[in-house]
């Protein structure tokens, strides 16, 4: 048998072996079981645990405040996806908004789960947050602003941090070249097929897939939280431009609307009265009398205070409902409805 | 397990901090989470002040579930705005949207896999600051980097040099003890043609399988050659050489088919 030649091997970037390293122990930290505790005793009250309507209410109303009060989307921003949009994840999910063309939708990158970059594609911020430390470049997607919707406005972005991610951006799309300084500041490239990183990006992936809005969301019913808002008086295939023409209408004309209340027999009608500022909210048994079955159940308007079914029956503004309402049940859950013609 | 209850998350999410709650409040979600943070906090960072120590002073006993709590909001916290906070709202809007548990076993849940995160990247942050805890990882990484061959000084570079030339006459030699079939199946790989294409599959009488199985035996045969002839100071030679080997005697495969079956795979004459 002969003998190959004796060859030198260059050495291993010192700085890049050590993040690499540190992003492996991130690596397997991350993989370890969530905490055994919590999800036995979680595990063991699932049964007999009931929830408290009061604090579902509070939840339903805090939810709906911050909604309210924050920007829309647009390039710039740093947001937090809501569940509604990436339910599988255990993790807040943030995310940063590039690239505004003009048209409906924004380059969409999310923030990695760790403090390291992972590759070349992955750009390290200098933030202090833990949560905003790593952006992800290679995992970046466009996505309609409609959907942005359901995220929270966390931060903004200054122009250098924008400008380089684009750099990154284009370096993990084109393959273009990164400069020195922002060379620094990414991981290094995979070479190995049996490198971890390659299950991380699979795992990464797959989180990082938006579920499509549920088909009676659009583009009448909304979602804000987890409640689902419905159109009184028209079908829900119409715009909100009806919302608007429903304002400019008289009141006192017949405003009449029935549901289907979930899976029960229940139906809910809905009824302008002739004051025209008010709207009647009844449940009605199979023989069309109120049916105390839902009370304290709650008619939760878009644009005012909740109100309690209390025998059968609930009152509420007008003007309050008339861009929407949904519907939650006396145990704080939302219940479907659905129009009758 | 001490057991929480809806109103004292909600409280907690109220008041913005678990300092501002009520006692009441405090001590439950501190009684809950403080065996999961310090365990946690345990396992990655053993040496840690907040958790090493076989007696902490009772001092200490009555400060280590706040800090240990501190440790995790603080972690989660992304901005010192209101809008740094938004993770609290995510956790809620998350639990409430769970049809498949109650509220609390989702919070719970949630705020669970909220610790681990905050623990880990709080150890990670620990980490960057001693190099010490990474040091059994540090192999792991160096072989996750390529090896490149330093050429730098006349000895490497003649090194480098007769492995080359052991490259091309090993692939010249292994080629001849080749059967035109398997040279085919090489030499499609490297003009890109797939086995599926139906004009190799004419040429080898080989069904796509065939050919593909083809392909990968005629590689690890040449891998099991090149052990059997040389043995090596470091196992990276081997791979060095393989490295060179294998395209070598892939090109040589296309180089030297017949011109009959060039012209069906439609190459021009030369």
């Amino acid at each position: 048998m002969h003998q190959l030649p004796k060859l030198k091997w260059k050495p291993k970037p010192c700085e890049k072996v050590h993040r690499l390293a540190r992003w492996l122990q991130q690596w397997k930290w991350s993989q370890e079981g969530p905490d055994n505790i919590g999800r036995r005793a979680a595990s063991i009250r699932h049964t007999f645990d009931l929830n408290d309507p009061e604090v579902a209410e509070q939840i339903a109303e805090r939810l709906t405040q911050a909604a309210k009060t924050d920007p829309a989307p647009e390039a710039g921003q740093i947001r937090l996806l809501s569940s509604a949009v990436l339910p599988s994840a255990d993790r807040p999910v943030y995310v940063a908004l590039l690239n505004d063309s003009g048209s409906n939708t924004l380059l969409v990158v999310p923030f990695g789960p760790f403090l390291e970059p992972a590759t070349t594609t992955e750009w390290l911020t200098g933030r202090d947050a833990g949560a905003l430390s790593v952006l992800c470049l290679w995992n970046a997607r466009t996505l309609p602003k409609e959907v942005l919707l359901r995220s929270w406005f966390v931060d903004t972005l200054t122009v250098p941090e924008q400008t380089d991610a684009l750099a990154v951006f284009r370096h993990a799309a084109t393959g273009a070249d990164l400069e020195d300084r922002l060379l620094s500041q990414v991981g290094c490239t995979i070479t190995k097929p049996n490198d971890p990183r390659l299950a991380y990006q699979a795992q990464e992936l797959r989180l990082f897939t938006p579920a499509p809005p549920k088909p009676e969301q659009s583009p009448a019913a909304r979602r804000r939280g987890n409640i689902e808002f419905y159109l009184p008086w028209k079908a829900p295939s119409e715009s909100e431009e009806i919302v608007l023409q429903a304002r400019s209408r008289a009141p006192g004309s017949l405003e009449y609307a029935r549901y289907a209340v979930g899976e029960t027999p229940l139906v809910l009608t809905l009824l302008t009265r002739t004051d025209g500022k008010q709207v009647e909210v009844s449940i009605l048994d199979q023989r069309e009398n109120p049916s105390p079955d839902l009370d304290g159940a709650q008619v939760i308007p878009r644009e005012g205070e909740a109100v309690r079914i209390a025998n059968g029956r609930a009152l509420c503004q007008r003007d309050a409902v008339l861009s929407g309402f949904g519907f939650l049940g006396a145990n704080g859950k939302p219940i479907n409805l659905r129009r009758l013609e | 397990m001490n057991e929480t209850t809806p109103q004292a998350w909600n409280e907690w999410w109220e008041r913005c901090a678990l300092a501002k709650c009520g006692e009441t409040v405090k001590t439950t979600l501190l009684s809950w989470a403080t065996p999961q943070i310090h365990n946690l906090l345990r396992s990655r960072l053993p040496h840690h002040e907040l958790v090493s120590g076989a007696t902490p002073s009772q001092a200490r006993e009555d400060t280590l579930p706040r800090d240990l709590w501190h440790l995790f909001e603080s972690y989660m916290h992304t901005t010192s705005g209101r809008t740094g906070k938004r993770w609290k709202d995510w956790l809620f809007d998350k639990a409430s949207a769970d049809e498949n548990v109650s509220l609390l076993v989702s919070l719970e849940k949630n705020a669970s896999c909220c610790i681990r995160t905050a623990v880990n990247g709080f150890a990670a942050k620990e980490t960057q600051k001693n190099t010490l805890s990474i040091e059994t990882l540090l192999g792991e990484a160096e072989s996750l980097f390529p090896d490149d061959v330093d050429t730098s000084g006349p000895d490497e570079l003649a090194a480098e040099r007769e492995m080359e030339r052991i490259a091309v006459t090993e692939a010249a030699a292994f080629h001849e003890q080749m059967t035109e079939a398997e040279r085919v199946a090489l030499a499609i790989k490297v003009m890109g043609i797939p086995v599926t294409d139906p004009v190799p599959q004419q040429i080898t009488g080989w069904k796509k399988q065939q050919l593909n199985a083809a392909q990968h035996r005629a590689v690890r045969n040449f891998a099991s050659h090149l052990a059997a002839g040389w043995s090596f100071h470091d196992p990276r030679e081997m791979d060095d050489l393989l490295r060179r080997a294998v395209p070598g005697l892939a090109r040589l495969c296309l180089a030297r088919l017949s011109p009959e079956i060039r012209r069906s795979l439609g190459l021009l004459d030369m």
